[in-house]
């Protein structure tokens, strides 16, 4: 595991998993937690590529990604810059709650949990989690 | 221009009872950084060669930017040979010199900027140069040119890891500037391996893998992973 | 660049001193051995003025004889240096026909050996004006006498020059290809062209020890053999572009 930083922003690249996916899931929860404010510009394809020493087509193709899930914009003559709708980083976030719960979900049924079963366990850990 | 950099079609060279290239198939699209990987022997450096000119293959078609391969088709080649070292009177700035000479699209800017960069003195003798010293300088020889296509031939071997990174940094300047098509070859797989936009993988003078970087490591892993697996796989048999 | 100016500035390349690497003091050596070399000469005139009544200094000029060794084994060192500095895979793949980057590296020789060859006879010339000062004996005749004597072996050398530093580059190349086992069979072939071709000079230089008219006289057929080494020359340069191209090992 490699740890990069570009400007403000922290990468941690396997590269045993596609770098590009990496590069997606990394900047989309910096934007979601707010490491990156809406409607900010974020590095050009070249500045992230050289910041951390991976191939631009790479970039490239982690940002068309971002574009395509309407995280980010690109203005032209200007550079890429994360959308300034809140609305749309709101869709995005309940998606991506969609996603792992739903996979949490799968993991949990597979392992005989019943829907009960989950909810307790859930109950259970926030009651573990207060204690502390 | 064609879109396709290097094309191999069933070449194979053998150099007494010893087979470098067995039947090899081949072909490179434009624009991409590949990484020629494999063991020692396995045929990278002959194939490297074949490009450049230096070896004619035994049998099959070779082609470079849609050239034969040899002096004509160098003009468009930057290529760094394995082993290589620099002549060993001449400065860093007299090695410029020779390469504006005798280099086509030799950017002296860009060499001298590179330069700075990897903190290369100007004045220092190739023959007073450290291994890591001299990498730098046949490096930025072949990345300041202005050609479609540079060949590395283990550019980072015996080399200390501040150079290694260095020589990094400046690929990633060269590459950054466009349409350029590079092949590495190199043992030193952690350092570059992020770079490649797709890998082939050589053993026994025979494509034993080839394909997107990306795409390769959903299926596998690691470049270098790979490497080791084929290679244990190589000996079990 | 056109062509020729990239021709010149690879022989330009081709004549600078390379030393090997780790041999660093070379330059300085040379000055050493030069200074040697010229303290010896000048103590043996001295005692050969003196002692020897009947010293001619003319017969200096038959160390033109070993320049075109010199030159030959220039011509194999500027190929060998290629590959021994481990600078042959960028002079190998410079974009340029591989006739000429071999003919840079003949004519580049062949300089080098003409400016160690002026050099000496400066030297020599000098040493000249030394011994007749010292015997008191200095005349226009004879100073006439030993510069002919100098310029007509000065001349025979010259035209030999290209037959030995094509030998020289050719034999480089052929060390490093993969037809290297016919390196004693190109070592028996050059001897017996070379006696075949220079070694009868009887027939062609006459020495006439008596003063006056030169030393030597130098007969118009020795263009013939010349002339024939010259041919070889272009054909040993063609083989050896040949050799470059296909059988090289690296």
């Amino acid at each position: 595991m490699d740890e990069r930083q570009v400007g403000a922003l922290r990468f941690q690249l396997d590269l045993s998993q596609p770098i590009y996916e990496q590069i997606v899931e990394q900047m989309s929860r910096a934007i979601l937690r707010g490491d990156i404010g809406l409607g900010e510009k974020i590095p050009s394809v070249r500045e992230l590529a050289q910041g951390l020493r991976v191939t631009p087509n790479t970039v490239m193709h982690a940002y068309q990604e971002m574009e395509r899930q309407g995280l980010t914009e690109t203005r032209r003559g200007q550079g890429t810059f994360i959308t300034s709708s809140r609305q749309r980083v709101e869709a995005f976030r309940q998606q991506e709650a969609h996603r792992v719960v739903t996979e949490f979900l799968a993991k949990m049924r597979s392992l005989g949990f019943t829907e009960a079963e989950i909810i307790e366990q859930l109950r259970s850990r926030r009651q573990e989690e207060e204690m502390q | 221009m064609t879109d396709i950099a290097v094309a191999c079609k069933q070449v194979s060279k053998r150099y007494g009872a010893k087979t470098a290239l067995d039947h090899l198939d081949i072909t490179i699209p434009r624009g991409h950084v590949v990484g020629v990987l494999g063991p020692n022997g396995a045929g990278k450096s002959t194939f490297f060669r074949m490009l450049a000119g230096l070896v004619q293959p035994d049998a099959g078609v070779v082609e470079v930017l849609g050239q034969r391969p040899g002096w004509r088709a160098n003009e468009n080649i930057a290529y760094l040979p394995d082993r290589a070292r620099w002549y060993p009177d001449h400065t860093t700035e007299q090695a410029f010199q020779w390469a504006e000479r005798f280099l086509p699209a030799f950017d002296r800017a860009v060499a001298e900027r590179l330069a700075s960069l990897m903190q290369l003195d100007l004045t220092l003798q190739a023959g007073g140069m450290s291994r890591g010293q001299e990498a730098r300088l046949m490096l930025i020889l072949c990345v300041a040119r202005r050609v479609p296509l540079i060949i590395l031939d283990e550019p980072f071997s015996g080399i200390d890891v501040v150079s290694r990174e260095q020589i990094v940094d400046a690929l990633m300047e060269h590459i950054c500037d466009g349409d350029k098509t590079v092949l590495i070859s190199t043992h030193e797989i952690h350092e570059v391996e992020a770079l490649f936009d797709s890998v082939i993988f050589l053993g026994d003078g025979r494509l034993q893998l080839a394909g997107e970087a990306d795409a390769l490591r959903r299926q596998y892993g690691s470049m270098r992973e790979i490497v080791k697996r084929l290679h244990l796989g190589g000996e079990q048999q | 660049m056109t062509g020729q100016r990239v021709f010149w500035a690879l022989v330009r390349h081709d004549m600078k001193e390379r030393k090997q690497r780790g041999k660093y003091n070379l330059r300085i050596w040379r000055w050493v051995y030069l200074a040697i070399i010229v303290a010896v000469a000048i103590a043996v005139t001295t005692y050969l003025v003196l002692r020897r009544p009947g010293f001619d200094g003319r017969f200096v000029w038959f160390y033109t004889f070993a320049i075109p060794f010199v030159c030959a084994g220039m011509g194999t060192g500027l190929v060998a240096q290629e590959f021994r500095n481990g600078t042959a895979g960028w002079w190998l793949t410079l974009p340029y026909p591989r006739g000429r980057l071999l003919v840079s590296k003949f004519v580049a020789c062949i300089v080098r050996a003409l400016i160690i060859m002026v050099g000496l006879d400066a030297l020599f010339c000098l040493l000249y004006l030394y011994t007749v000062l010292l015997q008191g004996q200095f005349t226009a005749s004879g100073l006439a006498d030993f510069l002919l004597t100098g310029a007509r072996l000065n001349l025979v050398v010259l035209g030999i020059l290209p037959f030995t530093g094509s030998v020289g580059v050719t034999y480089g190349m052929l060390r490093y290809s993969t037809l290297r086992p016919l390196v004693p069979l190109g070592w028996g072939l050059f001897g017996i062209l070379w006696w075949f071709l220079f070694s009868n000079d009887q027939q062609f230089i006459f020495v006439h020890p008596e003063l006056g008219g030169g030393l030597v006289a130098v007969s118009p057929w020795l263009l013939l053999p010349m002339a024939v080494g010259w041919v070889l020359a272009a054909f040993l340069l063609r083989l050896a572009t040949r050799i470059m191209e296909k059988h090289l090992t690296l």
